[in-house]
């Protein structure tokens, strides 16, 4: 019997460790190498993948710039408002969550409430929104609501700009409005969104599993756009919005426009519109009631063209203003078409200045051809009609004006009374600037500057060129004098100024036929007439009470914004003026304080129309606060240093020169200031 | 009592051997263990103290990142309520509310041309600094 060997125990151990050590060494080969499959191999992917799981980049959107009227009022303001959202997959009954918010908001319909239950049943859904730029209140009013109900969790919110318009009506063509995407889409908003704007930034956001952000870090700022600062004066908008909201009103007319310009600088201090808007509730009017009549509107000018006429005329010497024109038997025909004058009036032989001081039909188409078509049509082209004057509205029209070389006669009798040609109220408010602004056509605009922070580039000025002669402007002034003194525009006479105007009646084409009934109403003029400050177009279109003249009803709708704009302006009067009351200018503040002489009998209304005209004591503010002051005062204020300013050059007090260089010197700590000893 | 076969020692020599026994043992200094000793509690102390120092200035510096992001959101806060409050001053002062109210509460009326006059402001001209100025 073969004896058991005493050692095979050993090798039987030695072989099943092996068998458990090369057991454990595939097992580790299989794991090392789905580690290295993972992180070598697919390292890029699954990197990729786990990004896209907690990444998040936020677009961070910039506050949009303000627009500001030319004395620095508010005319458009973006301010914080919400995103309602609501979670779906924390919603057990969404009809009552939807109930809940429109409760809260206070403003929903029963559409709006069915709409947000539906889209708060929608369970697959992380998050759905509900209702955009909320207010504060009413979102805080939602919350509240919501947790009285422990309905917390099911809306959430989000930050996001309103813009707003505080002014509701007040210049709202010329503003725009904005939509829910943050882009102008009407006026100075869509024309100059890009500076408006701003610039996004963006933001690194790591997000938990439950979808909460763990981590952020702002990668980029946003940068606040540019505030705007509009040519238009709020009051003088104001009041031409409310004179012609009255005259149209009074008159039973379908709409109106109104514009007041200052003819030397361009600047546009007044674009009013009829019927209103309303850019805070852009929406509930449709898209073509925010086009803007004063720059896209075209129209036929009716008499008002006739200043161009006689500008022409004038101007090539062919007429001289008490040159005779024979417009006897008040009737005009070329072929079958006869051209009568208004109210069948037969003039019989008028001197130039009569033809435009009457308005005669007759004797402007006689003035017309005797200029002929390629010189009247180089004068209305340099006149500015049929181009674009002012890009600063978007959609600007350049007007009709077909090419002078193809019009016939009948043609050019049109034009010369102010027919078959297109103008904007902008242009022809532009061209009666020139004569007005001694025979130099300046470009109209709307935008005075742009600010950045403490910086402000100023829009200048912008002469096109020369229209007509100084001389030439200056008869057509004396013209246009008589035409308010004892012509068709009496009734825009405002005591105490010499006005310069034109009366304008025009059929209005309806279904490609003039109309017998709806007619274009119009005046425009300057005062005071021989030192303009203001130019004023009215057009009433297609008045319904009786009467339908420009004389009778444009012309007291100008009497009225002239009255009270010349007031705003603090315009002297020009006849018969007061005599002048004499002040003595205080050193520091630039105001009057001693009365030194007053011609003038008893206790007068004294109003200090002029404003700052010394550069302010800034010492003290900090800052922010001293750049704004110089900046609203024109001055360009250089920073040194931090804190508050304790030094300025040039002094407080020192004559104010727009554009002048204004340097403050800033500390943290503010200098000692030396016991003042008390007065003996 | 002797042991059988080993002669005893006389008791005299017993005693004339005096017991010499070292129970308290001198540790001697060892400089170089002692020196390696405060090297290490010096080098152990710095990196506490590194330790310390990197810790304390992470916890200001997360102090001062709350402390900045806390006042990040005042200043938009801020200046979230300045907006806010000057488009309500803005909404007070808007022409037509104002006009509205002068009218119907106040029952005022507009100045007419003969109620208000226009001052018009003319400075007086200051020398010129380079003026040829007469002298005795």
């Amino acid at each position: 019997m073969k004896e058991a060997d005493p050692r095979a125990w050993q090798r039987i151990v030695r072989n099943r460790v092996l068998a458990a050590a090369a057991l454990f060494a595939v097992w580790a080969l299989a794991i090392e190498g789905r580690l290295v499959w993972l992180q070598v191999f697919c390292h890029d992917d699954l990197l990729a993948e786990a990004n896209a799981q907690k990444d998040r980049t936020r677009t961070l959107m910039p506050r949009r710039g303000d627009i500001v009227d030319r004395h620095g009022r508010v005319l458009a303001i973006s301010v914080d408002a919400v995103t309602l959202n609501g979670a779906p997959k924390a919603i057990a009954d969404p009809a009552a969550v939807a109930a809940a918010v429109c409760k809260a908001l206070g403003d929903c319909t029963a559409r709006e409430r069915e709409t947000y239950a539906l889209r708060l049943s929608q369970t697959r859904r992380e998050s759905v929104y509900l209702r955009r730029q909320v207010s504060l209140e009413q979102a805080a009013r939602v919350v509240e609501h919501l947790d009285a109900r422990k309905l917390r969790g099911t809306i959430f919110t989000e930050a996001e700009p309103r813009r707003y318009y505080p002014n509701r009506e007040l210049a709202a063509h010329v503003l725009g409005y904005v939509g829910v995407d943050h882009h102008g889409l009407a006026g100075v908003e869509q024309s100059y969104n890009s500076r408006i704007s701003g610039t996004p930034g963006s933001a690194f956001l790591e997000l938990a599993r439950d979808g909460s952000a763990f981590s952020s870090r702002i990668d980029k700022p946003p940068v606040q756009g540019d505030t705007l600062e509009l040519t238009i004066d709020a009051y003088l908008q104001h009041l031409a919005e409310r004179e012609l909201a009255r005259g149209v009103t009074e008159h039973r007319a379908e709409s109106g426009t109104v514009i007041i310009m200052d003819p030397q600088s361009g600047e546009t201090l007044a674009m009013a519109n009829y019927p209103p808007v309303n850019p805070n509730f852009y929406q509930d009017y449709p898209r073509e009631m925010w086009m803007n009549p004063a720059v896209q509107g075209i129209y036929e000018p009716g008499s008002t063209f006739k200043v161009v006429t006689a500008s022409a005329a004038m101007e090539e010497h062919v007429f001289s203003p008490s040159d005779p024109i024979d417009a006897s038997a008040g009737v005009w025909r070329s072929g079958s078409r006869r051209v009568t004058e208004a109210k069948n009036h037969n003039y019989g032989v008028l001197s130039f200045t009569d033809v435009l001081v009457k308005s005669s039909n007759v004797g402007a188409i006689k003035i017309g051809l005797s200029v002929g078509s390629a010189r009247l049509g180089r004068y209305v082209r340099r006149f500015g009609f049929g181009d674009r004057l002012s890009g600063d509205l978007p959609g600007e029209a350049r007007g009709m004006l077909s090419d002078p070389g193809r019009w016939s006669v009948s043609t050019l009798a049109s034009v010369s009374m102010g027919y078959e040609i297109g103008v904007t109220p902008l242009q022809m408010a532009a061209a009666v600037s020139a004569v007005a602004n001694d025979g130099v056509l300046v470009q109209p605009r709307l935008v005075r500057a742009l600010r950045h922070g403490a910086t402000r580039t100023e829009v200048a000025p912008r002469a096109l060129r020369r229209v007509i002669d100084r001389q030439t402007a200056a008869e057509l002034v004396a013209i246009m004098e008589q035409v308010v003194d004892h012509g068709t525009g009496t009734a825009a006479q405002v005591p105490g100024y010499t006005v310069a105007g034109k009366t304008g009646t025009a059929h209005m084409l309806r279904n490609r036929r003039y109309s017998d009934t709806d007619y274009h109403a119009s005046f425009v003029g300057f005062v005071p007439s021989r030192q303009p400050a203001f130019t004023i177009l009215v057009v009433v279109n297609a008045p319904h009470a009786g009467q339908h003249y420009g004389g009778s009803v444009a012309a007291p709708i100008f009497q009225r914004i002239a009255d009270a704009a010349l007031r705003h302006g603090g315009v002297a009067p020009t006849i018969n003026p007061l005599p002048p009351v004499l002040l003595r200018a205080s050193a520091a503040e630039g105001a009057p304080s001693a009365l030194v002489r007053t011609a003038a009998p008893g206790p007068p209304q004294i109003r200090v129309l002029a404003g700052p005209l010394s550069i302010p004591d800034v010492r003290g503010l900090g800052a922010r606060e001293a750049a704004r002051r110089l900046v609203q005062l024109g001055l360009v204020p250089r920073l040194t240093g931090d804190g508050i300013v304790i030094d300025q050059d040039p002094a407080a007090g020192t004559a104010l020169e727009p554009g002048r260089l204004c340097r403050l010197w800033l500390d943290r700590v503010a200098p000692a200031l030396s016991p003042s000893l008390p007065p003996q | 009592m002797a042991m059988p076969g080993i002669p005893s020692a006389p008791d005299a020599m017993a005693f004339s051997v005096p017991k010499d026994i070292q129970n308290h043992p001198v540790r001697n200094v060892d400089r170089g263990r002692q020196r390696e000793m405060w090297w290490s509690v010096v080098c152990v102390s710095l990196l506490v103290g590194a330790l310390l120092l990197v810790a304390w200035e992470h916890s200001q510096w997360r102090e001062l990142e709350f402390t900045r992001d806390r006042l990040q959101q005042e200043r938009a806060a801020s200046e979230a309520e300045n907006r806010h409050l000057r488009l309500e001053l803005e909404t007070l002062r808007a022409p037509q509310r104002i006009e509205t109210l002068a009218l119907r509460d106040l029952n005022l009326v507009a100045p007419t041309q003969t109620e208000a006059v226009v001052l018009v402001l003319v400075r007086e001209a200051a020398t010129p600094s380079r003026a040829l100025v007469a002298r005795r």
